[in-house]
């Protein structure tokens, strides 16, 4: 094997490697401050499964401070307060709107 | 010679006719008693049964109208709330993948520590017994005092239409002013039974410290105690160590796909959650209806045989 060829499986052993490291790396939390409420829970309740099926992020919106509003694929509509946590929210008090009932609130203590 | 013969006869003719005059009294006087205790026996389970005709009336629609709407709700509202664990779920997934709680399970010595780190930070993010307890009580409460307000409108009208049913007879005795608080403690000496029938450990003293009935009837029959400071149905307490077991063994997974796998199982935990509380629900709600029929039926009864004497 000539020079060359070492170099060029060299380079292809590095990127190799790289890869595997970014694909071990635990995914990064999207930065909140940077971003929309609405965004940051759409970036990360995607892969979300309610009672009532998963949620349809084409439908998320700001409805009030702090609310949220969002449709489900069993076509339930739902408001959620939400509050800073640490590096994320806490999501509580959730209502379902198009039904007309409503759960008696108990913010979580924050 | 004749003579002892013809007093000896004469004595025992007199003899007999007193007999039967004494025998003809009684028996013309327990006649006319077991008459009048016909009578009067007749006459209170006509109006007994007149009261509870009235009552059937009422009531009936009533109870239909409650086992149909009020457990379907409960176990929405269990669903609803359950949106908002499965929200954090997502969150708390995001936090067991991140560098940070990776140094604090490295700093755990055993792997029994390592566990207990990540069950304690899924049921402090995610969703915890006692906040389902919590939950569940405060759905109770909310129902019992709807069923409290509905058997209180009920009363009072029992109240009008008996009224006029024994006014119509003329019975002297009249209804008690409040009819919805005889009737209550015939319904709570019943709720008592059940419990000391259910478990010799819940004292009546339990369903005294509820003012609501109707609360207390949910909260109280026959949801399995398992551990007896959370009174939680028994699948549920199984469900969630389940799933917090199979969050430990998930950790090491990518973010992606841990959240669609716990949040997919808090879900399913939500939705049978719900359908186990509506079903107990009907149960102690029928319960409850059963109770209160008997609370009538026992008032009626108690009613008629004051309202009319023998004589």
């Amino acid at each position: 094997m000539n020079l060359h060829q070492t170099r060029t499986w060299g380079w292809l052993l590095a990127a190799v490697m790289c890869l595997a490291v970014v694909g071990c790396l635990p995914d990064g939390r999207p930065d909140k401050t940077q971003m929309a409420p609405v965004d940051y829970f759409r970036a990360t309740q995607a892969n979300t499964i309610t009672p009532d099926g998963p949620i349809l992020m084409s439908t998320v919106q700001e409805v009030a401070p702090n609310v949220l509003q969002y449709e489900t694929a069993e076509g339930g509509v739902y408001q959620v307060r939400y509050s800073n946590q640490g590096e994320g929210f806490r999501y509580f008090d959730v209502r379902r709107v198009d039904r007309g009932t409503t759960v008696v609130a108990a913010p979580a203590g924050e | 010679m004749s003579l002892p013969d013809q007093s000896a006869g004469r004595s025992g003719r007199f003899n007999r006719r007193r007999f039967l005059e004494v025998l003809g009294t009684v028996g013309v006087a327990g006649g006319i008693g077991a008459g009048l205790y016909g009578r009067a026996q007749w006459q209170r389970a006509a109006l007994a049964g007149a009261m509870l005709h009235d009552a059937q009336q009422v009531m009936v629609p009533r109870e239909q109208r409650e086992l149909q709407t009020l457990p379907v709700r409960a176990r929405n509202e269990i669903r609803d709330w359950f949106h908002a664990h499965c929200l954090n779920a997502s969150e708390f997934a995001y936090e067991v993948c991140s560098p940070s709680f990776a140094e604090r399970l490295a700093a755990c010595g055993t792997e029994e520590l390592k566990q207990q780190c990540v069950a304690n930070a899924f049921l402090a993010r995610v969703v915890s017994a006692e906040e389902v307890q919590e939950r569940l009580q405060v759905i109770a409460q909310e129902l019992g005092n709807e069923l409290d307000a509905s058997w209180r409108g009920c009363c009072q009208e029992l109240s009008l239409r008996w009224q006029m049913q024994i006014s119509g007879g003329g019975y002297e005795v009249s209804l008690p002013r409040d009819l919805a608080a005889r009737l209550d403690q015939l319904v709570r000496h019943s709720l008592n039974e059940a419990m000391q029938t259910a478990d010799g450990s819940l004292a009546p003293s339990f369903t005294d410290a509820v003012s609501s009935i109707g609360t207390a009837a949910l909260l109280a029959v026959p949801v399995v105690v398992v551990i007896p400071e959370l009174a939680l149905s028994a699948f549920f307490v199984r469900a969630l160590w389940v799933l917090v077991e199979y969050v430990v063994r998930l950790v090491s997974g990518r973010v992606q796909g841990l959240q669609a796998e716990i949040t997919h199982r808090v879900a399913m935990l939500g939705r049978r959650l719900g359908s186990e509380y509506e079903s107990e629900l009907r149960h102690c709600i029928g319960q409850l209806h059963q109770w209160q029929q008997d609370a009538v039926r026992s008032f009626t009864e108690d009613y008629s045989r004051s309202a009319i004497s023998i004589i």
